[in-house]
């Protein structure tokens, strides 16, 4: 988190009919072409685990960003939209936000930013959307690979050889690894409660963002460890998924899912604010 | 509601007028800190939304360092944070324009209430949700919590578990902000009798009696907040907050 002297100023601004609750962050430092939004993580509102998302907020703002920080419907101080569905509400809100920083900024790029739920749902709106121009999923989609099942495995199968000499355990150890292999295909489930789509809709999916999302940037940690153990493995699952800046992945196994070390929240706002240099 | 900024500490306020004939007190709303504050932040707004429709004034405020105000908490103190206590309350004062308060405080923030009623004689009265008693205590048990999240992280690698050793919470808080933590005593703050209530949601601290021989308005809510585990889930309030309202 190195910071700097540039003052950035935050508002608080109600965005839409549905009064949308975000905290709007710029600085004086030369304004971008693209402004950054922040969806929520899980039931959080918009301060974010350990205020990672003020610190990434400002940091981004200091580069001459304009950065919304939101709140969506039924999440933090914005009220439930009643009727709707919650894709249609996700997408509803998001439009909302863009009208709003569009009508005082002029802005009509964005980049989008989520932790787990709010990465889902930054992964769901891009590939519908044109106008998002980069997109960040912390602990976000992923999808086994072989080489993935081998290296979550492999260390099972290496003591399977040990315990195999030891013939007088041999049952008990078959039926421990058996146990073990079950808790292994539970830990899966994870993407399950997740609520993650399918691979073909996945690939449909990032098909869309190729058309016009300029690059993306996924970081993974210990709570990836249920479908993603390498860095690399997105893009060794959708070989296909290409844009024009690139797609960076990031590996940090020993990083918590929400960073409550600021260690690691010092390792993720700086990864993010590097990748984000590139954008005009 | 209405969201803004005030002081020039840009601190973060969200004002819930009151509906319908308002009463002439206002209800402050002081959150309590670290992740705590998280954990808390839908219960609060219920209770400020359940107030206003019971004819109060509410305003919630995020302390310096902390939730959307400006600065970082590593330049906060305790007694800038009682500072900004007064200050909220003289901006509650201004935008309902009623002469008396009553404060809810949760947590640290119920100890930033009390010491604040002392300087702020606006302040007539003290609604404290699981209130701290002993701020080296608190802080104990912050710091345990802390060290017990290291200490099970089975993927921390050995640099890391130096780095995080390094900082004695999670938020890498100044020294002094930690001494002035752990020099909070309620028993020295003089508030006591029909001024102040005390919600408590956890038994075995109700049956220890220490607040009852504070005022005889205390309360025992059971209500599971695990305050000394480490936990990032939110609490919802329902029955909790409308017994805060209540006794407001």
């Amino acid at each position: 988190m190195t910071e700097d002297a540039t003052v950035v100023s935050e508002q608080a601004v109600l965005f839409g009919d549905n009064s949308l609750f975000a905290i709007v962050t710029e600085s004086g430092a030369v304004r971008r072409s693209s402004a950054v939004i922040l969806l929520n993580s899980g039931l959080l509102h918009r301060v974010g685990p350990s205020r990672l998302y003020v610190l990434l907020s400002r940091q981004l703002a200091r580069q001459g960003f304009v950065t919304a920080r939101i709140d969506a419907s039924g999440k933090g101080d914005t009220p439930r939209r009643h009727g709707a569905t919650a894709k249609d509400s996700l997408l509803q809100d998001y439009d909302d936000v863009c009208r709003g920083l569009h009508s005082r900024y002029g802005l009509d790029r964005f980049i989008l930013i989520g932790l787990c739920s709010g990465a889902d749902d930054a992964f769901a709106i891009a590939s519908v959307r044109d106008n998002v121009a980069g997109l960040v999923l912390l602990d976000g989609y992923g999808a086994t690979t072989l080489r993935y099942h081998f290296r979550h495995y492999g260390s099972r199968i290496f003591r399977l050889g040990s315990w195999m000499t030891r013939s007088r355990r041999i049952v008990n150890r078959l039926l421990r690894i058996k146990h073990r292999i079950e808790e292994d295909e539970a830990d899966l489930s994870m993407v399950k409660i997740r609520n993650f789509p399918g691979i073909d809709e996945a690939r449909r999916r990032f098909e869309n963002i190729s058309r016009h999302c300029e690059r993306c940037l996924c970081i993974y940690t210990s709570a990836s460890h249920s479908y993603y153990n390498y860095q690399g493995q997105l893009l060794d699952r959708f070989p296909t998924f290409r844009l024009q800046g690139g797609v960076r992945e990031i590996y940090l196994p020993a990083a918590k899912h929400t960073y409550p070390l600021a260690h690691h929240r010092r390792i993720a706002i700086d990864s993010i604010c590097d990748w984000a240099m590139d954008f005009s | 509601m209405e969201p803004f900024y005030f002081d020039e500490r840009k601190l973060l306020g969200l004002y819930h007028p009151a509906a319908g004939l308002a009463k002439n007190i206002g209800v402050l709303i002081c959150p309590p800190i670290l992740g705590e504050y998280m954990r808390t932040h839908s219960c609060l707004r219920q209770l400020a939304i359940e107030l206003a429709a019971l004819g109060h004034h509410v305003l919630r405020f995020d302390y310096s360092g902390t939730g959307d105000s400006g600065g970082n908490i590593q330049a906060a103190s305790v007694s800038g944070w009682l500072d900004e206590v007064c200050a909220a309350s003289g901006e509650l004062q201004a935008i309902a324009g009623v002469e008396k308060l009553a404060v809810v405080g949760v947590r640290f923030g119920a100890a930033l209430a009390a010491s604040a009623a002392n300087d702020c004689p606006a302040i007539t009265r003290l609604v404290l949700w699981d209130p701290v008693d002993d701020g080296s205590l608190y802080l104990r048990g912050v710091i345990e919590t802390y060290e017990a999240l290291i200490e099970s992280h089975e993927y921390l690698a050995a640099e890391d578990l130096e780095d995080a050793r390094s900082v004695t919470t999670g938020y890498a808080l100044a020294d002094s902000l930690l001494q002035g933590i752990a020099a909070f005593r309620f028993s020295d703050q003089g508030v006591t009798g029909a001024r102040l209530s005390v919600l408590l949601t956890d038994k075995a601290v109700f049956d220890s009696g220490l607040w009852q021989g504070r005022t005889a308005n205390c309360r025992l809510f059971e209500h599971e907040c695990n305050w000394t585990t480490f936990s990032e889930s939110v609490i919802f309030g329902g029955a909790l907050v409308k017994e805060l309202a209540q006794q407001v």
